[in-house]
């Protein structure tokens, strides 16, 4: 028999299946639970994914504080040296002297 | 028949009772399981009476309930599973997981099928909780598209991409599968 067949026999494994029959007791067993003041249990938040998500949003944020640090640490070089150079350039034109 | 307001919680239990059993059974793929989450369901159930008495479609709302409490107890009990940080952090959903390790026999499959039933329920495992919520309401729970379009709260037409997807997603698996044991 080829797989193709074989996987063809297992989706249809589920033809024809019949229905499950829960505890014949199980009215007995949630009124007992109820009686007991049990309550539904609250819904868990989806761990994986907001681990995942707080990884993401917390590695972006390194990223950006970053590239925004190394930006304006740039900028002062830049100003500090174009600062520098004008008062050079005014040094220069100040001690220059026309003949 | 009955008006709603007047039907006992009794009536409620009697009446659902198969289809959240089913669908839990479905899901969680352990009897005991499935007998804990079918009793959640209705102990929710009881602590809302007066919302399930005002729901137009009683069984898509049972159904929506029956999903979400049957996922949850999965993602419990995975949470519980000790896995190292980094493995928890990093794993796929739709990772590599052998089909050998199938072990759940669906109580209402028929004898002379539970082989590969045990096959594919092992491979529905792998899937991810939309395509598998998709998959189990349309070809388990034998449920129209527009039907399970209602539970999941998506249109039609996402729906039946879902089953499409699940149904790619376990072929793929069960070829390798098959690929593997050398058939």
């Amino acid at each position: 028999m080829d797989i193709n067949n074989h996987i063809n026999e297992t989706f249809e494994s589920l033809k024809g299946m019949h229905k499950a029959e829960p505890s014949p007791f199980l009215f007995d067993q949630v009124i007992n639970k109820i009686n007991r003041g049990v309550k539904p249990s609250a819904y868990s938040y989806n761990g994986n994914q907001f681990l995942r998500w707080a990884l993401a949003i917390s590695v972006s944020t390194i990223i950006s504080i970053n590239i925004i640090a190394v930006v304006s640490i740039n900028y002062k070089k830049v100003s500090v040296a174009s600062a520098e150079v004008s008062v050079k350039n005014e040094l220069y034109n100040a001690t220059t002297y026309n003949y | 028949m009955k008006n709603l307001s007047e039907i006992s919680f009794e009536e409620i239990v009697k009446q659902h009772q198969i289809r959240v059993f089913n669908t839990a059974i479905s899901f969680l793929q352990n009897k005991e399981d499935a007998e804990d989450v079918t009793q959640e369901v209705f102990i929710e159930i009881y602590h809302s009476l007066d919302s399930f008495r005002r729901q137009a479609n009683v069984s898509t709302w049972i159904y929506r309930i029956t999903v979400n409490r049957s996922l949850d107890f999965i993602r419990k009990k995975n949470a519980k599973k000790k896995q190292s940080f980094l493995t928890t952090l990093f794993s796929n959903d739709s990772g590599e997981i052998n089909l050998d390790k199938g072990h759940f026999d669906h109580p209402g499959i028929l004898l002379e099928k539970k082989e590969s039933a045990r096959v594919l329920f092992a491979a529905i495992n792998c899937l991810k909780e939309s395509q598998k919520t998709a998959f189990i309401l349309f070809h388990v729970e034998e449920l129209s598209q527009k039907e399970i379009a209602l539970i999941m709260d998506l249109s039609p037409k996402a729906v039946e991409s879902l089953i499409l997807r699940a149904k790619t997603h376990l072929r793929e698996k069960l070829k390798n599968f098959y690929n593997n044991r050398g058939i």
